[in-house]
């Protein structure tokens, strides 16, 4: 199987489309999922979320200098992209950042969902900082660059969702629950 | 996050450990995604079968291009060149009823007609199709004039086509039942076509 600098250099150099299948298909599922999670399960955000990452990755490929893998690059460019769906879409982001004036609630045994609905459940400016360090990985200083906001309001972001899903999941903790799409 | 009071608990970094990491993608989006970067010039076309032209992805142009013709390719399986059946045109008209998709929609629009195409391809029923620009025709008169065919208000106007194989007539009908186009208030008007 060829890596992925063969495959970007085939895209790149002949316009490859078999090439840019195979990477298509291999990054393709991770992302799919980052999409779904930065978008709170709402699919076809996360499709158009795919396709638009593909589109602007395919255009800046050949100046992509692989100081990081390719899927930390696209990873990036996926939030890049999602917080321009979301500027399209008229979504008042810089609202979504301050601080909640709802107290979070704990949740009825009705309602309990497990973690994976939590997060989806999460405000979008909460989701975003949670999903990014949380799940993905991503430092506050990486964070902060990504989304054009300081350190300290990452952190701050993230210590709320923290105790928001906290008191959504209690008292039986943080579940995690395969599901699919 | 280390040094404050909400690190993770063990038990948390086990949970979030356990997310999954993947999803798998829906169907379509990868020819769809396709498409697009072959109609931006970013790919190259694969070869057609039979000099069949690809269908093609249409109104992502919209998004993408202002007022650009996004051409695609469908995915799947060529169909046997062993294949006799009649070949049927599709023809898509749009008219008021037509339910058109809003700006941010497109693409999703996109996706269904590119997903349906794909899966009906992989069996063999559809060979290709295009998407019609939405300018003025250019019709040329007996006499040699040529002039641009006025649009009349509230009539249908012909969007595209898709080229089918199936039994007979009826069949091609019961192919075109399942377009989206239906769905969303077009009309199909299916022709055969003449054996050459």
């Amino acid at each position: 199987m060829s890596d992925d600098r063969e495959l970007a250099a085939a895209v790149v150099r002949a316009r490859d489309e078999a090439a840019f299948r195979a990477l298509y298909r291999r990054h393709t599922p991770a992302l799919y999922r980052l999409a779904l999670r930065l978008g709170g399960g709402d699919s076809p955000w996360a499709e158009e979320l795919v396709q638009r990452t593909w589109i602007r990755a395919v255009e800046g490929l050949g100046s992509f200098a692989w100081r990081s893998s390719l899927s930390s690059w696209l990873g990036g460019i996926a939030i890049n992209c999602g917080r321009e769906l979301w500027r399209e879409a008229g979504t008042r982001r810089e609202t979504e950042l301050v601080d909640e004036v709802v107290a979070p609630r704990a949740l009825a045994a009705e309602e309990r969902v497990d973690l994976e609905s939590a997060i989806e459940q999460l405000p979008p400016g909460y989701r975003e900082v949670f999903v990014l360090h949380d799940v993905e990985g991503y430092t506050h200083e990486e964070i902060a660059g990504l989304l054009g906001i300081e350190p300290g309001t990452s952190k701050s972001q993230l210590s709320r969702a923290r105790q928001r899903l906290r008191t959504a999941l209690a008292p039986g903790g943080w579940r995690s629950t395969r599901r699919d799409g | 996050m280390t040094g404050t009071d909400d690190d993770l608990t063990p038990d948390e970094r086990d949970a979030l450990g356990r997310l999954p990491r993947e999803a798998a993608p829906p169907p379509g989006l990868e020819d769809a995604t396709v498409s697009v970067l072959t109609a931006q010039g970013l790919l190259r076309p694969a070869s057609r079968p039979r000099g069949v032209h690809p269908w093609l992805a249409i109104a992502a142009s919209l998004l993408l291009f202002a007022g650009g013709l996004a051409i695609g390719r469908l995915g799947g399986t060529p169909r046997s060149a062993e294949d006799d059946r009649p070949r049927f045109a599709l023809f898509l008209y749009e008219g008021p009823e037509y339910d058109q998709p809003p700006p941010d929609g497109m693409a999703q629009r996109v996706r269904e007609y590119v997903a349906w195409a794909t899966e009906r391809r992989a069996n063999g029923a559809v060979e290709g199709g295009e998407k019609l620009r939405e300018d003025a025709g250019l019709a040329v008169e007996s006499d040699g004039s040529s002039g641009e065919v006025a649009a009349v208000p509230g009539a249908s106007r012909l969007a595209g086509y898709f080229i089918v194989r199936a039994e007979d007539r009826r069949a091609a009908a019961e192919i075109a039942r399942t377009c989206p186009h239906v769905r969303y208030g077009g009309r199909i008007v299916i022709r055969e076509i003449e054996p050459t």
